[in-house]
């Protein structure tokens, strides 16, 4: 009997996030025959959710339901698998990490640390953001104090915006009081919890930031290679179970969530072409920046590039 | 009652006497950065209020400041017997029983603890060098590895200062007479 | 088998505690000690939930997110804040002047020493330089006046624990970081029921002044005191506080400013109040600089420690233990609040608020939430339920603080001084139990 302990970074009740830590645990508890013994551990009870990475690189903590986004300070390129700014729908997200070679690299960058990774938690658009402004030209944006993390901040920083590191749970008051013009947080159906239409007057969409996104579970590789090849396909085919259930759940809760907004008297609006226009060029330079900096980030989004041509005759027309 | 001789107690409190100096130099040198702070606040809320200008690296580097002088000073606070203590009891004590009892909360309570805190968190400083680690914002501070140098440093420089209390504490117990 | 253990964690503390060791050091040394020994039963294998060495690596990355934390920022600011002010020596001028105008008024002079240390509350977020302050220049002059020992340190006392709960509050901020409650919204609904707090003092002392006038004469005004140019001086010297204050607060409170650029700022004016009052040297800033790092750090250390021993008591299964106690019963979700409360009460007769905040109330308060409480709601009446602890034996901060000061005080005297006040307190607590708007407003 191996017990794996597995510590969430999102709170577990949390819409899909965190729903598939337990999902996880359950499944795997039940489907092993009792030679598994999985403990689920939500947010921060054991280690907090920034140090998962390096408590399952080194062996204190089993395993680990995070994002690579937790890690973009060490490893820039994951950034590209946990959700970029102007990336691929979900299911073509999915396929370019399982089949067209953006998960050979991701195991690559992790395994070179100890640490084995598996997609798990495949996740849908973001919202596009909620303003106590009006976006109407890239100009609006010049000096709003607005929380935006990853790329996406830096792109917005690009556009002149004043972006805010704020802990999460500052984000309501830090709208309803001005402290901040904007702010980025989830999808709908996770940012309904926080009640950001309570203290917002503008709700945009599309999610040009994150159209999509892939959460993983981390294992130290050591505990990985404790297990059999039946158990490791176990946990990989579970996990592949969880994508789909994971992008599933939060559909008809974030479309939910979106007519609430409009209850609760928030203006849904579209960004601007000329706003999405103009972000998607500061993209472009902010990934030509960083691209030349570290090899791995070119690698990654050469594959992903890669992966774009394949599809096109396809995906252009679609 | 064995005496230690003269030369050791000598070289012994020298030796503490050292420790305890450093301790001390780390620490005022730690404080400034509190005012330090103080100016980066105020700067970056000018910056962000007066001239619109918002800059993640000014954020992230009032937390680093912040973790230098907490760090720096955790050690010079245990010799100026800054932490808070219950001294319900302590003040009926006599200077013997209390450095019976330091000495043994250091072996049994502080060593303990830090040993496997400081550990971990030399491992972690080095894993984050390994890594040449920066901030997870691409227009953020680089170098995070530095401020996890600090974490293991500040503990590493308790761990010192707790062996200076307790070589202190251990010669008051043997140059005292145990009290009639 | 679990609660065993967790009882056994908790009751190893607190008797160590009372060794006098330092209670950061306490909280982490027998937490490894309590690692130690799930590691050596597990060897025996004795079933159930046991930490674990391993566990403790989780320690140094807790630290390190601790230290990283936007939250706690705030904390050497504020300190900072309130030493510099204490520097400047403005509430000196400001508590004599008062003293001088109010002797007159029956209680007055105990009236005044409320009313200072309701803008040192405003101004400060730590209590121990507070109560010094109070006590060392309150204390003379109410003897002078012939008040009786006793009201003067129950005043004294109950008056410098305000500092915790009226913002800004080391406290709070601790509390909203580890609860993930906004500091600002923990400081809104701590105002109005940190002000009536005061405002019961103050009833109480003009209550005891008239029923007992021998506890608390009045002084008649002598002729040649000149009434209008005390007031001015008092003026004068009530506008550099008021406006810092002001400004921070108000700046925090109708959110024109993150807590850590308010308590930047509110650290600089305090800085410019020094200078401009000519009591600032570059030997005193660096004084203050250092007394701020030093008390930061112990603060700090506190949190480490108390990290540690949560990390141990999950390793025991502490918050599956908390969580059945808190369910075994089943009571209505009030009386389960009332029933949280009252171990807070009881708890803090032996721990201070940061043992209390930092491993008690995370859990605690999901299950609170859980039953429908407002979070916010339930971490006010904890704050207030905390001020009791600084004021009940043995372990009150504050009345160590008042024993140290005056020493030709008994500490039973201190003990029986501060016992109306404890009263005034859970009075209050159950008037914001029953009156919410009064924390949610
Ligand atoms: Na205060
Ligand atoms: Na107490």
């Amino acid at each position: 009997k191996i017990r794996l302990d597995v510590q969430s970074a999102f709170p577990l009740a949390t819409p899909s996030a965190g729903e598939n830590a337990t999902y996880f645990g359950d499944r795997i508890n039940r489907l092993s025959h009792g030679e598994l013994e999985v403990k689920v551990y939500g947010a921060g009870k054991l280690v907090p959710s920034l140090q998962i990475f390096d408590a399952v690189q080194q062996g204190t903590l089993d395993a680990g339901m995070t994002s690579p986004h937790y890690v973009a300070g060490r490893f820039p390129a994951v950034q590209f698998f946990g959700g970029a700014p102007f990336g691929l729908d979900p299911v073509r997200h999915a396929d370019w990490i399982y089949n067209g070679g953006g998960g050979e690299i991701w195991s690559e960058i992790y395994e070179a640390q100890g640490v084995k990774t598996i997609p798990c938690g495949l996740m849908g658009a973001e919202s596009g953001g909620w303003y106590n402004f009006r976006i109407e030209s890239t100009e609006d944006l010049k000096g709003k104090k607005i929380r935006f993390a990853g790329l996406a901040g830096s792109v917005m920083a690009k556009l002149g915006a004043s972006v805010v590191l704020l802990p999460l749970s500052e984000v309501y008051p830090g709208l309803e009081r001005g402290v901040i013009d904007g702010a980025e947080v989830s999808m709908p159906a996770i940012d309904t919890l926080f009640g950001l239409q309570q203290v917002s007057q503008y709700f945009y969409l599309p999610g040009w930031h994150q159209p999509s996104a892939m959460n993983e579970l981390i294992i130290n590789l050591n505990k990985w290679d404790s297990f059999d090849a039946e158990q490791q396909s176990l946990i990989y085919e579970t996990c592949k179970a969880i994508n789909l259930s994971s992008i599933m759940s939060t559909e008809t809760l974030n479309a939910k969530a979106v007519s609430d907004f409009e209850a609760a008297g928030v203006e849904i609006l579209p960004f601007p072409d000329t706003v999405l226009n103009d972000l998607r060029m500061a993209f472009d330079s902010v990934v030509t920046e960083q691209a030349s900096k570290d090899g791995d980030f070119r690698r990654v989004w050469d594959s992903l590039q890669a992966y774009r041509a394949d599809i096109s005759a396809w995906s252009d027309r679609n | 009652m064995v005496r230690p001789q003269l030369s050791t107690v000598v070289a012994v409190s020298q030796a503490l006497a050292a420790i305890q100096w450093f301790t001390l130099r780390v620490g005022q040198a730690s404080a400034l950065f509190v005012p330090l702070l103080m100016v980066t606040v105020v700067l970056n809320v000018t910056l962000r209020y007066i001239f619109s200008i918002g800059s993640i690296q000014l954020e992230e580097l009032q937390w680093h400041l912040n973790a230098v002088a907490v760090m720096g000073c955790m050690a010079w606070a245990y010799q100026k017997d800054v932490h808070v203590r219950v001294d319900v009891f302590r003040n009926r004590m006599s200077p013997r029983v209390r450095a019976g009892i330091e000495a043994v909360g250091v072996l049994v309570l502080l060593l303990p603890f830090l040993w496997f805190v400081t550990v971990s968190a030399w491992s972690i400083f080095g894993y984050s060098w390994h890594l040449k680690e920066g901030s997870p914002m691409p227009s953020g501070l680089p170098a995070r590895y530095l401020i996890k140098f600090v974490m293991a440093a500040g503990l590493s420089l308790l761990f010192l200062q707790s062996l200076a209390v307790l070589g202190r504490s251990l010669l008051v117990l043997v140059s005292t007479e145990p009290s009639a | 088998m679990d609660a065993l253990f967790v009882f056994l964690l908790f009751s190893t503390f607190m008797i160590v505690m009372f060794s006098g060791y330092p209670v950061a050091f306490v909280l982490g040394g027998v937490a490894v000690l309590f690692a130690i020994l799930g590691t050596v039963l597990d060897g025996f294998s004795v079933g159930g939930e046991l930490a674990s060495l391993r566990m403790l690596g989780f320690v140094a990355n807790r630290i390190f997110d601790t230290i990283s934390s936007y939250s706690l920022i705030p904390i050497s600011m504020f300190v900072f804040m309130g030493l510099m002010l204490e520097r400047s020596g403005v509430a000196e001028k400001l508590l004599s002047r008062m003293h001088f105008l109010l002797r007159g008024v029956p209680g007055g002079m105990a009236i005044s020493v409320v009313l200072i240390g309701v803008l040192l509350a405003a101004s400060t977020g730590i209590i121990g330089a507070s109560v010094v302050l109070l006590a060392t220049i309150s204390m003379p002059a109410m003897r002078k006046a012939k008040y009786s020992d006793n009201l003067g340190l129950g005043v004294v006392g109950a008056t410098s624990c305000l500092g915790i709960l009226i913002p800004p509050s080391i406290m709070l901020i601790v509390m909203g970081d580890q609860l993930q409650i906004p500091a600002g919204n923990l400081f809104r609904g701590a105002i109005l029921p940190g002000l009536l707090l005061a405002a019961c003092y103050i009833a109480y002392c003009v209550i005891v002044a008239l029923i007992r006038p021998e506890v608390a004469p009045a002084i008649a005004h002598r002729s040649e005191d000149n009434l209008r140019v005390g007031l001015r001086s008092l003026f004068t010297s009530l506008l550099a506080p008021v406006l810092l204050i002001t400004s921070v607060l108000g700046s925090i409170v109708l959110g024109i400013a993150t807590p850590t650029e308010a308590a930047g700022i509110g650290a600089a004016g305090a800085t410019l109040i020094a200078v401009a009052s000519g009591n600032l040297n570059w030997r005193q800033f660096r004084e203050v600089s250092e007394q701020s790092a030093l008390t930061t750090s112990f603060l700090f250390a506190l949190i480490f420690g108390a990290s540690c021993f949560s990390v141990v008591l999950r390793g025991y299964g502490g918050d599956e233990v908390i969580e059945a106690a808190l369910y075994a019963i089943p009571l209505p979700p009030l009386m389960t609040l009332l029933l949280t409360l009252t171990i807070v009460f009881l708890l803090g007769f032996f721990l201070d608020w940061m043992e209390i905040i930092l491993i008690i109330a995370p859990l605690l308060l999901p299950s609170l939430s859980a039953m429908g409480h407002d979070p916010t709601w339930v971490a006010i009446l904890m704050a207030i339920c905390l001020q009791t602890s600084f004021l009940t034996p043995p372990v009150g901060m504050a009345l160590f603080y008042l024993k140290n000061t005056l020493p030709d005080v008994g500490i039973t005297q201190i003990y029986r001084s501060v016992i109306p006040f404890i009263l005034i307190q859970l009075a209050v607590l159950l008037l914001a139990i029953a009156l919410p708007s009064l924390v949610t407003w």
